[in-house]
């Protein structure tokens, strides 16, 4: 089972590395859709329902927007130099032809994107992403980022001081470095291998969540969840204090050599090296699993 | 008196005087420790002595006190209401009323920001406490925080309804896909609460549920 998560966030990662690769051969290509002169931290809020929406942070004071419209008439930008609308207009019904929008904002720029079926794919800006079904990926060195997406995947690759992700059914995969991060699903599986959390939240309903990685001293990182199960894959030196309770479900440990301060059916309390990180995890009746690294 | 802080109806009722035994006793030596419960009871005391001593024909002591009381109370009734009072107290007329119907969703949903931003506090202090002393969880603190989310859910679905003929076809799916497996574990939790209603963990994983659906239901702004 958790290889197979593993598999699924490394496949993730490749389709979408592959399909950003496609797509930024063809998009020099595409016709400038608006340019303009902005100061660096504006804010910019793009709309586009059905396609793809590529942002990229650069080193300008500028925006610029390529794109393939797929319905003549239906992209507009406008605004001044503290920040742009972008919007493709999209009906409440139907299914119009896919607009793909390539965006060049300042890195300093807060992107506000709202799209319904369109892939979204951030790198070098922070921001807000809303999506209905489409895929979501962020990556490189960003401000704060917030990501809604009800059924689509979310795949995260980033250096950031704050990373909230609400994901529904879709896998929800969290690499690079986010200082804080709240993560969460409904049924979507949540796979969390990232370095440099200081404070996690992490939980679903009823999807798997997996964590591997590092945990920081002084590290407060909190699990819970419903009916999914939980495996944590630590350090073999991990330095930390772990409270696992599960009301209905097992709690197995392989940290065997340990003893552990308490243990009951329904709950573990033990502490690994100085207990210098703080480990919580709830689980209402999936299964709980604590383990070294192999 | 292990817990970290004395609940609101603690701190209530060593303000009024009108607990006593060892109950009394054992708050006593928690305000004795802690600064900030002391504090807010001394508080609490104070403006029950200036209610109290006020006259009942409204002279400037008891003007002094409806001013120190009545901006936190009008922020509050204007979180909840449909158009915003002015600064001297009355609505603001024809405009406001319109305003108003507009802003009813708004209102709405800043309202929940605010009852979330409440509960979130409550369920991770408790989830703090938890970590340290899990024996002592004060588990009607967590309850207070469940309450909190059933209300502010109910508000939320309300507006589900009014605004469900407005939402795209495919986020109305996700949307009641996403509540149907919410409700379905917080029937569970809530049955296993009943049965075990000490339990804090189950309170806490209760009130975390709670929160999903918020969020949920919170994502309707977005969907239209």
């Amino acid at each position: 089972m958790r290889s197979s998560s593993m598999l699924i966030g490394a496949s993730l990662f490749a389709l979408v590395a592959l399909a950003d690769r496609l797509g930024a051969q063809s998009a020099a290509d595409w016709p400038i859709l608006a340019a303009r002169r902005v100061v660096g931290a504006s804010t910019f809020k793009i709309f586009n329902s059905r396609g793809s929406v590529r942002v990229v942070g650069w080193d300008h004071d500028s925006v610029l927007v390529r794109g393939r419209v797929g319905r003549p008439g239906s992209f507009s930008a406008g605004g001044d130099t503290l920040g742009l609308k972008i919007s493709v207009d999209d009906p409440l019904h139907g299914s119009p032809p896919p607009t793909s929008l390539v965006i060049f904002l300042p890195r300093r720029a807060r992107a506000t994107i709202k799209a319904v079926n369109a892939d979204v794919d951030v790198s070098g800006v922070g921001g807000w992403i809303y999506t209905i079904t489409g895929s979501t990926r962020v990556s490189g060195s960003i401000g704060a980022m917030e990501i809604e997406s009800m059924r689509g995947a979310v795949a995260v690759d980033a250096r950031t001081p704050w990373l909230r992700v609400r994901g529904g059914d879709g896998p929800v995969v969290i690499r690079g470095s986010p200082e804080d991060a709240d993560v969460s699903t409904i049924t979507g599986s949540l796979d969390i291998a990232a370095s440099g959390v200081v404070r996690g939240q992490f939980g679903s309903v009823s999807g798997a969540v997996h964590f591997r990685g590092p945990v920081a001293s002084g590290g407060i990182y909190e699990f819970s969840n419903h009916s999914g199960e939980t495996i944590l894959s630590l350090a073999p030196d991990v330095s930390a204090v772990l409270a696992l309770s599960n009301v209905s479900g097992r709690i197995e440990s392989d940290f065997a050599a340990t003893r552990p301060a308490s243990h009951t059916a329904q709950s573990l309390r033990v502490t690994l090296g100085h207990g210098d990180a703080q480990i919580i995890v709830r689980s209402f009746k999936g299964p709980i699993h604590v383990g070294p690294q192999r | 008196m292990d817990a970290e802080h004395l609940t609101e109806d603690e701190r209530q009722t060593m303000a009024d005087g009108s607990l006593t035994g060892e109950r009394a006793t054992a708050l006593l030596e928690h305000l004795a420790r802690c600064a900030a419960c002391s504090s807010d009871v001394a508080r609490l005391r104070t403006i029950r002595a200036r209610v109290a001593s006020a006259p009942t024909d409204g002279d400037a002591a008891d003007t002094a006190a409806v001013d120190t009381l009545w901006p936190a109370i009008r922020a509050r009734i204007d979180q909840r209401k449909d158009a915003a009072l002015d600064a001297r107290g009355g609505t603001t007329g024809t405009a406001g009323r319109r305003a108003g119907n507009r802003l009813r969703l708004v209102s709405g949903l800043t309202a929940a920001a605010c009852i979330v931003a409440a509960a979130l506090v409550g369920a991770r202090r408790i989830a703090r406490r938890a970590s340290v002393t899990p024996q002592v969880v004060a588990t009607t603190e967590v309850a207070d925080s469940v309450t909190a989310y059933q209300q502010e859910a109910q508000t939320l679905l309300d507006e589900l309804e009014l605004r469900r003929a407005l939402l795209r076809p495919d986020a109305l799916t996700a949307i009641d896909h996403d509540l149907a497996v919410v409700d379905s574990a917080i029937v569970e939790l809530r049955a296993a609460a009943a049965r075990d209603p000490n339990n804090a963990a189950l309170h806490q994983l209760l009130a975390s549920t709670y929160e999903r659906k918020i969020e949920i239901l919170k994502r309707i702004g977005n969907a239209g």
